[in-house]
């Protein structure tokens, strides 16, 4: 019988493929296990004090983002009347509204729900009703649940309210590309309670990435680099527009610094919108349908609770809507513009703007990037609403 | 479920300990065996219920030809059948699921027609616990087998710290060890020393190798598009997946070994500095050590034999004899090894490039009396290292050979860095820096030396002193390992997944 399996250090040796293994140690002496229990309660100790410091720096440097209460300075720079200058608009936009809506000491007349295509729906686009911006980045359906919990767990809901449905306002949890959803997942599955809805699983819908952000020794270095370079902190202002950091304005809407305005040229724009037509042609929006049946019984709810609701859709940037016909992304769209339609269809909802900037009347001049439209673009939408409340009779 | 995410580190390993000592206190030994089993089957489930179904259908259909062929110990004609009946069936389900699509290219390509592609997922570490397994086989029919039984083989075959990629271990360094009655569960010491590796592990893979990956990407991502990539350009994204290859791979390989200490069995050592070698021999004896042991075991071995008979009966001479027991074993071993590490022409002449070089060293020691001096030996070995690396990590020969090319003077000779702009800086400033931690710094074993953590049999300690980095029960020892678990911990990035989970 032939053996297959040769071992020797000789025969390694024909290609110089010789085993590791030079000679034996001698068996060294081992310290007591009390020293190994010492040592691995100081390693953990030391572990456990290392990712406290972490956490805790986050929240320091980066306590709009990170730290619960980090957005109390800028609700109460709303409180008198004031607006909150930010670095920028990475921040717990869901706790802003919590912390704002839990104080607020009257009903607004309208509530927009919707995503950052909203960000610069300012008050003033609706004349003679009171309007509250609680659009959110990166929304997704059970944000649809969680957002009118704020309003409706501090008796706020109001009279009117714009649902706004995204292309990927349904996507299922496993191929979201980010996590910015994760914070508002508490106040979802509050409201799913509250209307019946099955919720997803507690692993699903586990905020990982947000905690992993919190433990982010590079983001803490980012936080860290960005307040001590910065000229200016966040701070409260009676000024509308920042030369380098970004407004918040008491309506829930946003006012961009200057520098961002420069930033946002119209060259760039049209490069970012073609970048993104590109980076989405083969990956079409997908819809969960467990999404579509919450968000059928939060219709329902709001229905009983004497909410008219209005549905929205974002109008794309032209060149990046133009750029995608054909593709498969576009296929996904028709059907979720579909799915939105029967949705109006089925619970008698009026329908506003619409995915089809050239139907809404916006063009490319009117984006300041590759997705969101300034005030001038969502006036026209604002401009319809109006004209349906007034044929309502409201006022 | 990685060995870098939260979920295995805080919930996976520590549920999986905890039953796994309580297991052992209700029932013994086997009985934690047999939840080791159990948690490397739900490990390996979290890839996928499909994928673990493959792996069981490959366990089950091993064992029992293994214990077939080591039954027919009498009757060697038909043991040696069923042998190469069962390796050839595990063949054929690995180029099925690795393979397929390669050929069905090459088809199209030959004959012009529009064959489609499978839709297939390989499932992960196939290549790992395919090759473990075909070890087992031979081992049978060599009447090597130490004593098992099915839930032992299980856990040999998909023990969770080593089923994805490795190392890759034999039956008996394993077998011996689930046969060991004196084996316990708990043992603090043990369980420091597997963790403080782990974390060494961790670090190499989300601090080191992570930070590095940027700067290779970007270079080969380019010259996939086709952009133009000057010489230094090209140089400095070798360099980097060079690097970014050995932090990646060697910290893995120290988690899995570290996780294997955790649970009281120990595995054997995968890497052992091998940027330090000054020649590409002594590369392979340092760099992924278990797959050249098994390549040397099971083909080399095999077919150098086959070549000194040859020699033998055709009284060749000296070039005849070397060419035909060493030279062709060795091209033809590595060619296999490429070939194993996955489909496509990059990896052939990857292992075709380090067939020639080990041939081309060979031949130079047996004929050749001048010793080249030690830093030529390293920087050419170090050239030809770096070099195949283009080949394995591009996704195409071309764009492989774009990089070569501008790399060793046969495409653009600008020096500049254009392509990397503002980070070459930080880029080359990154190679500097770990390249001296591969080659001023003590690896992993040596820092851990003495509480050796691997089957290997340990060197004398004058080898492996690592002085005041080698690791003891001490504050100390315990603020550096705090450390280095913190920045780890705080470090872990999303899907960052090992480059040989793809293998």
């Amino acid at each position: 019988m032939v053996n297959l399996s040769l071992q020797s250090d000789a025969e390694f040796e024909l290609i110089g493929l010789r085993g590791l293994t030079r000679g034996e140690a001698k068996p060294e002496s081992k310290p007591r296990s009390s020293a190994a229990l010492a040592y691995a309660i100081l390693c953990l100790t030391l572990i456990l004090v290392g990712l406290a410091a972490v956490w805790r720096g986050n929240q320091t440097f980066g306590p709009e983002m990170y730290a619960d209460n980090g957005l109390l300075p800028a609700v109460e720079a709303f409180e008198k009347g004031q607006n909150y200058a930010v670095f920028d608009l990475n921040l717990n936009i869901r706790k802003l509204h919590e912390l704002q809506v839990s104080r607020m000491t009257e009903t607004p007349d309208v509530v927009i729900i919707g995503a950052s295509h909203w960000q610069e729906a300012h008050s003033d686009l609706l004349k003679g009703l009171k309007l509250y911006n609680s659009h959110i980045h990166r929304d997704f359906w059970e944000d649809l649940l969680g957002a009118p919990y704020i309003f409706a767990a501090n008796n706020r809901l109001p009279k009117r309210m714009i649902i706004s449905i995204r292309d990927n306002q349904f996507r299922p949890i496993a191929t979201r590309p980010d996590y910015l959803w994760e914070p508002g997942i508490a106040n979802y599955r509050l409201m799913a309670d509250k209307i019946g809805v099955e919720k997803e699983s507690f692993w699903a819908t586990l905020p990982y990435q947000r905690i992993r952000q919190l433990f982010s020794i590079s983001m803490l270095f980012d936080n860290v680099t960005r307040w001590y370079n910065a000229d200016v902190r966040p701070h409260a202002t009676t000024d509308a527009r920042s030369k380098t950091l970004d407004t918040l304005l008491p309506d829930g809407s946003i006012l961009w610094s200057e520098a961002h305005l420069a930033f946002f040229s119209q060259e760039r724009m049209k490069k970012e919108a073609m970048a993104l037509a590109d980076l989405r042609r083969n990956d079409p929006p997908q819809v969960e349908k467990r999404g579509v049946e919450a968000f059928d019984k939060l219709l329902d709810y709001l229905k009983s609770q004497g909410v008219t609701v209005y549905l929205a859709q974002p109008p794309f940037n032209p060149i990046y809507y133009d750029n995608l016909q054909g593709s498969a992304y576009f296929e996904g769209l028709t059907k979720v513009d579909a799915l939105t339609h029967d949705i109006a269809a089925r619970h008698g909802l009026k329908m506003i703007g619409g995915f089809n900037p050239h139907k809404v009347g916006c063009t490319p001049d009117m984006y300041i990037d590759a997705e969101h439209s300034n005030p001038t673009c969502l006036k026209k939408i604002f401009d319809e609403f109006s004209e349906i409340v007034k044929s309502e009779g409201g006022k | 479920m990685f060995f870098t995410s939260y979920q295995f580190i805080f919930l996976f390993l520590p549920i999986t300990f905890v039953c796994f000592v309580i297991a052992h206190r209700l029932g013994g030994w086997n009985w934690a065996i047999n939840l080791l089993g159990l948690a490397s089957l739900i490990f390996y489930g979290f890839f996928g219920i499909k994928l673990l179904l493959i792996l069981m259908a490959s366990i089950a259909f091993n064992y029992m030809l293994g214990n077939v062929i080591a039954v027919l110990k009498d009757h060697p004609v038909i043991a040696k059948q069923t042998l190469l009946f069962s390796i050839a069936t595990n063949l054929v389900m690995l180029g099925y699921l690795k393979y397929s699509n390669f050929f069905i290219d090459i088809a199209n390509k030959i004959s012009d027609s529009g064959f489609t592609h499978f839709d297939l997922v390989a499932p992960i570490g196939v290549s790992f616990f395919t090759f473990i397994q075909i070890g087992y086989l031979i081992d049978a029919y060599n009447q090597q087998l130490v004593k098992h039984n099915f839930s032992r083989y299980i856990l040999f075959s998909a023990f969770f710290p080593c089923v994805t990629a490795g190392p890759l271990v034999l039956q008996r360094e394993i077998m011996e060890q689930l046969e060991a009655p004196q084996h316990s569960a708990f043992e603090l010491r043990r369980l420091v020393v597997g963790l403080t590796m782990f974390g060494i592990g961790l670090f190499k893979k989300v601090v080191l190798a992570d930070s590095i990956a940027p700067y290779a990407n970007q270079v080969f991502d380019a010259a996939t598009l086709g952009h133009h990539i000057d010489a230094g350009t090209s140089w400095v994204g070798a360099v980097c997946y060079a690097l970014q290859l050995y932090f990646d791979f060697s910290g893995y390989s120290d988690m899995a070994i570290g996780l294997g200490t955790v649970f009281g069995i120990k595995l054997p050592l995968n890497f052992d500095s091998p940027f330090k070698s000054t020649n590409i021999s002594e590369f392979w004896r340092r760099w992924h050590m278990t797959m050249t042991r098994f390549f040397t075991n099971y083909i080399y071995s095999g077919v150098a034999m086959n070549g000194m008979r040859n020699s033998a009966r055709w009284r060749l001479g000296n070039v005849g004899r070397f060419m035909l027991v060493a030279a062709m074993p060795a091209i033809v071993t590595f060619l296999v090894a490429g070939v194993w590490h996955g489909s496509g022409w990059t990896y052939i002449i990857y292992g075709l490039m380090h067939g020639c070089a080990i041939a081309i060293f060979l031949a130079w020691r047996e004929f050749s009396k001048y010793k080249l001096p030690t830093a030529a030996g390293w920087l050419l070995t170090m050239c030809t290292v770096v070099s195949a690396l283009v080949m394995f990590r591009a996704p195409d020969v071309s764009t492989a050979t774009t990089i070569l090319a501008n790399m060793w003077g046969f495409g653009s000779f600008d020096l500049g860095t254009t392509l990397l702009g503002a980070d070459i800086g930080r880029a080359f400033s990154m190679i500097i820096l770990f390249g001296s931690i591969t080659m001023l710094l003590p690896n992993t074993q040596q820092i851990l030396h003495h509480d050796w953590p691997t089957s290997d049999v340990k060197p004398p300690n004058t080898e492996m002193d690592a002085g005041l980095l080698t690791w003891r029960l001490s504050t100390g020892s315990a603020f550096v390992t705090a450390t280095i678990y913190t920045v780890a911990l705080t470090s872990i990035g999303t899907g960052s997944n090992f480059l040989y989970y793809k293998f």
